[in-house]
Parts: C-alpha cells; structure tokens; sequence
C-alpha cells in the first residue's frame, strides 16, 4: 500500500502505542501520549517502513514525532513515488 | 479490549489473526495487531519466556509471541533490563520463567567494542575477556531454574575490512566466542544460538540497523529477531507443543531422482557429480544428519522390495543403508495404512509423523487420512528441495545431545517384538532377553535424565508431578527424600534410564511422590522390581508403611490400579481423579520376577 489514508495512519499508530484508535487525533504526539516513548517511536518508525514500503532518512526517523510530522513526512515521501 | 475467553471471542476473528501471522509475507504491523488480538485468547498452554540483553531486544517479543499463537501457545515475554544479564537472571528466576533467551552483543559489550579492541592495551584486552567469562559464569548459575536457556554468540556487526587487519576483530570475537562456548557447556540445557550464522546466511546489512543501533541501542532488525523466534519455537518444538520423531520418506523422485522399478538400479539418479543426482545425494546427506540425531527413519514405497533393497546395499552413491532405517514398508499398500502400522511397531503417537513423499496423490491420501501426520511434498522445481529439506530439519531440531542412539534403541524394541512372536511363552521369552536392572538411589549424574523423564513421561505416570532440574537435585540432597532411577537392559543392548520413583520418608512412613517408567519397557515386569529397593531401605530406616498416590490424567488410566495390584488397599478417595493407598511392610509380597537381574547400586 502507499496511499495515504487518515484511519489507516491513525490504526497504525493506536496499534504500535498499544491505545485505543479513539485516542489518536490530529494533535496527538509524544508529548501527550504517554505510551509514545523512544522505544515505542523506533517500532512506529519501523512498522511505518514496512507498510509504506519506504526507508526514513535518519533525521525524520528521528523528528516525526507527532501525528501531523508523520503525515506530512509520509505524503511528501509517497508523493514522491507517484 | 477487555479479556475474552474462547467461548465467546469472535472467532472468525481469532483465525484471520492466525492465518496473517503463519503468512511470511504479512507486515509488522498486521502481525502486532494480530498478536494483539491473541493475546487475549485463552490458549490451552502457557508459557514464560525472559529475554536478557546489554542491548534493546524488545521487539523479539511480537516474534516470539507470533511463533507461540502459531504452536498454539501463549508466550508471556519478560524484558529485562538494560546491560544487566547477570541481574536478569536472578530476577526471572525468582519469576519462575520456563525459558530465557541471552543476547551479548558484541559491539556493545563497550562502546564500539568492535573497533576499540582492535587499539585495546592487551592487558585490558585480557581483563575484558575475564570479565566475559566472570559475566557467563554469573548468569548460567541460576540454569538450573529454567527448563531451557538459549545464548546468542558474538559476531561483527559493522562493516568487514576487506584489506586492512582483515580477521582482527573476527579473531577477537572467536576468543570471546570460545569462552562462551566453554562456559555453555558446563550446564545440560544451556543451548547456544548460532547468531553469527543467522547474520552471514541473512546478510549483515538486513540484520543489522545502524539508525536504531547509535539511537537506542537496538541493533536487530524485525527480520534478524524473527528468525531467532523462530529458531527458540523449533528448538523447543513449539515449547514442548508437537514432538516430531519420524520420518517416513517415499523412494523413487524423493530419495532418489527416478523409478528404480523402470529405471533400474542403473537408471537412478543418485551421482553426487550430476543433476539431479546431486540433489538427491545431498538430500541422503540431510536425512542420515537426522538419523544421526537420533530421528527415526522409515521406508514407505510402493515398489518391489527387491529393488529397493538393491539399491540400498549396492548402488556406488547411497548413504541412506539398511542399518540407517528403522522400518521399511516396501509393499503395494496404502501409505496411510502402512503408517499406521509403522506407529504401532515403535509405539509412537501419529503426531510425532513426518511423512515425506514427491506424489499429489500420496501426500493428499495421507494428509486427508491421517490429518495428525504432518506431511510434505517434494518440490516440483527439484532445486527447491534443498530449502524445503531444511524447514523437515527444523521441526525435529532437538534441545537435547544425547538421543543420538535412540535409533539403536527403537530397533531393539523393533527386534525384540519380533522375537516375542517367536518365543513360545511370555516367560520363555522374557529369560530369553536377559534382563538386567539396575536401581540407582540418588545418582546426581542422571539429573538431567532423570528430570527429562518426568517431564517426558505421561502414560505410566502414577501422579503426573514433573520435576525440574533444580527440583531433583534439592530431593536427592535432602536426607527425607530418595530419588530411585532404574536402568535397563537386556541381550539387544542398554535401554538408558528408563524408570524413576521419587520417595519421602516421614517418621514410619514412606510416601511414594510419584513413580514414572517409559513406556518403551513396559511389560516385563521392570515396574514390579523397584519395589524390592523401596522395600528394602524402608526395612532400614524403620518404617512400617508405604503410601502411594494415584492422580488420574488423560492418559496414565493403564496404571490406575497398579498399587491394589501391589496388594495395597485404599485409605483415601480424594474425588474421581486422586486415590491413596496403603500397604504394611509385613504384608508385601515382592511379585516375582525370575527372568530379571538386578543389581541395587548406591
């Protein structure tokens, strides 16, 4: 898959931080969720690799720290595969 | 989600989430999910798995659980802390974990260790190394607590210097390698994971993740740690869930490429210097390395047997002889039926079958005939063999060295059948076997054995208490307990540690914890010999009872009335399922037994 879709990011995230997709909004980050600590971020970088098919470079590997970075990362890296 | 039981799960649910996690080709992220959803199944065995590191390994946890659900096992994963193996091991020990997993990683054991070395003092080098040792010798004291321990070896993980000190550091990671190796080989069931083979056979690159390395100390890729999940859940066989001990392979396109019947002996191919005689060979090649650890190896073809017989003792390339197999069904039979008879002759459960064979129509008749037999067909690309030949290795892969004569043992049983068909009476023929017994008391060497046998042994199996290691161990020290182990053997040769009978002595009363024979022995009268040494010590230690416990399972109902046989008489009927006996010593009367030796060593 390498479309974007809101509710599939959405679950993704809710399923790595192990929350409820209820949980996951557009405002949603590291700050304010709990569960989304650095071990936790490694495995949602991870898992976003394998269902996007995609390789972060290091530094939004590293930055994307929130939902909105995450999808703005992902749709400038899937834009580009088009 | 709130915890759900089987009943009332979705369970269309529960096999989408099965079926994602059997497919290799699903993301990590359809795998955590489905975990997710399994975890809060209720499975019908549980176990606890500890994972130890000096690096972040948390991930090997998804994989360790995908490969439990897939054996139908819950897998409850411990982490334990950062850098602190020796730590760890305390700590599940007193968590009463079943399994620990230990991953050193090299580079990490300082900071880039891989490239300080090679500038390291050796002074500082050789301390570090006594540091490894001090490290292993610290964290595999506390084995003994656990059924399994599983230890990852040192490798590079950074890029090999094609030119310049090529083989420095791979040398210095070989010393520390040995001391690992010297170190595992003090304890029965410390097991080391080839971890550097994992890497050179997968490539360093897919193994290896510097980002997460320099960022979290998480070196392992998915894709390493799914393999080293993958490996534990075979070694363990599925944590003890399947116990595949046969392999039953079909003749012509299986071990060799042709029809021998057509072709003749001639015709085959089987030339380790031609295609496809040379995949054919190597396959003979993986089937005697499983004979050699001590997999059972059966014939079923439906050939002539002479020809196959040819073959076997007279073609210039084959490995796979006569004296390798255990049975040949070489016949016009059905495969089915020819399994089944084979399950009967070794008295092995249909499940612990592996049925190989290159025919559509033999695997489909024996996969929808004996579901339980877990069966494989040779590859039409004959060069995937090889692949699909490894994945047969791994489901016999065996914890335990020491099985590696079970053949010799099985055929014995195999002969002595034979045998009591031709003896006229059962007496006739029990003093024709020469029975010898050996009874142990407390024999510390045999701790393993004996705590496998417990473990292993559910048919005559009075109270169904297993042991482990450490267990046996504490009753064999302590003076209120005697562990009896009884060994046998007979004119074919050593049947190995096949009986154990754990006894507690309180005041005039011995307490018979619980008694386990193999039932590879059963029916010569060896379960009815113990009894003389049990006796003969109470004697001495002025005791005047015996007491012996029954608790029923769903298998040892062929020794629910073995002590009112004794001439016990029941003193307790706890419900259904648990009975206690007792019997005075003046009134035991030892069964006899004139066709055993035996021989009573302290």
């Amino acid at each position: 898959m390498n479309e974007l879709d809101d509710s599939q990011l959405k679950e993704i995230i809710a399923v790595v931080m192990k929350v409820d997709v209820g949980e996951i909004s557009e405002a949603t980050s590291m700050d304010t969720l709990e569960k989304w600590d650095s071990l936790a971020h490694m495995n949602l970088v991870l898992t976003l690799e394998s269902e996007y098919g995609i390789s972060l470079p290091d530094d939004d590997a590293v930055n994307m720290t929130s939902y909105k970075l995450i999808k703005m990362v992902l749709g400038e890296l899937l834009g580009g595969l088009k | 989600m709130k915890k759900q039981n089987t009943i009332d799960c979705d369970l269309e649910l529960v096999s989408r989430a099965h079926t994602v996690l059997e497919d290799p080709e699903s993301s990590k992220f359809q795998i955590i999910k489905s975990v997710q959803i399994l975890e809060h199944i209720a499975y019908p065995k549980n176990v606890k798995v500890g994972v130890s590191s000096n690096i972040v390994t948390d991930s090997l946890g998804v994989f360790l659980k995908k490969y439990g659900f897939i054996s139908g096992v819950n897998v409850d994963v411990v982490v334990g802390n950062y850098d602190d193996i020796a730590g760890d091991m305390g700590a599940f020990a007193a968590q009463n974990l079943d399994y620990v997993v230990v991953m050193p990683f090299f580079d990490n054991l300082l900071p880039s260790f891989e490239t300080q070395c090679l500038l390291m003092p050796a002074d500082n080098l050789t301390a570090k190394k006594e540091e490894f040792r001090n490290l292993c010798r610290l964290a595999f004291q506390k084995v003994k607590f656990f059924k399994q321990v599983f230890v990852t070896n040192c490798h590079q993980s950074g890029v090999y210097s094609q030119v310049l000190g090529q083989g420095d550091v791979a040398n210095i990671i070989d010393e520390f390698n040995h001391i690992l190796h010297e170190e595992i080989a003090k304890h029965g069931n410390v097991t080391l994971i080839d971890a550097a083979a994992i890497v050179s056979e997968n490539g360093r690159k897919n193994c290896i993740d510097s980002r997460f390395y320099y960022l979290n100390k998480a070196p392992y890729t998915d894709s390493f740690l799914d393999v080293i999940a993958l490996t534990i859940t075979n070694v363990t066989k599925g944590y003890e869930s399947y116990f595949k001990k046969v392999l039953v392979v079909d003749c012509d396109n299986t071990i060799w490429g042709g029809i021998v019947g057509e072709d003749l002996i001639g015709g085959i191919q089987l030339n380790p210097f031609d295609y496809p005689g040379n995949i054919f060979w190597k396959i003979q090649h993986d089937i005697m390395y499983l004979h050699s650890k001590g997999v059972l190896v059966c014939l079923a073809s439906k050939n002539n047997l002479a020809d196959v017989d040819e073959v076997l003792a007279d073609h210039p390339h084959v490995l796979l002889k006569e004296s390798a197999l255990i049975s040949k069904k070489v016949n016009w039979i059905d495969k089915a039926d020819n399994i089944r008879v084979l399950a009967e002759e070794l008295n092995l459960g249909l499940d612990s079958f592996i049925f190989l064979d290159d025919s559509d129509f033999e695997c489909e008749s024996v996969k929808q005939q004996l579901p339980m037999v877990e069966t494989f067909q040779v590859p039409k690309d004959i060069s995937k063999y090889p692949d699909l030949m490894a994945k047969i290795k791994q489901r016999f892969d065996v914890v335990e060295g020491n099985d590696s004569n079970q053949t010799a043992k099985y055929r014995l049983r195999a002969q002595a059948i034979e045998l009591e068909n031709s003896s006229s009476t059962r007496t006739d023929y029990l003093k024709s076997l020469n029975l010898k017994v050996r009874i142990y008391s407390d024999s510390i060497s045999d701790i393993v054995r004996i705590s496998e046998l417990s473990q292993k042994t559910n048919q005559f199996n009075l109270t169904g208490r297993r042991y482990s290691i450490s267990e046996i161990e504490a009753r064999m020290l302590d003076d209120d307990f005697i562990v009896y182990s009884i060994d046998v053997s007979d004119r074919f040769g050593s049947s190995g540690l096949t009986g154990i009978l754990v006894a507690r002595v309180s005041k005039q009363v011995i307490f018979i914890e619980n008694f386990c024979m193999s039932c590879r022995i059963l029916g010569r009268g060896i379960e009815n010999i113990v009894w003389s040494a049990v006796v003969g010590d109470a004697h001495k230690d002025g005791v005047t009872s015996i007491i012996g416990e029954y608790i029923a399972s769903s298998k040892n109902s062929q020794v629910e009335s073995l002590y009112a046989g004794l001439g016990f008489n029941q003193i307790e009927d706890f419900n259904e399922n648990k009975q206690q006996y007792e019997i005075f010593l003046e009134d035991f009367l030892q069964p006899t037994n004139e066709w055993i030796t035996y021989e009573r060593i302290r």
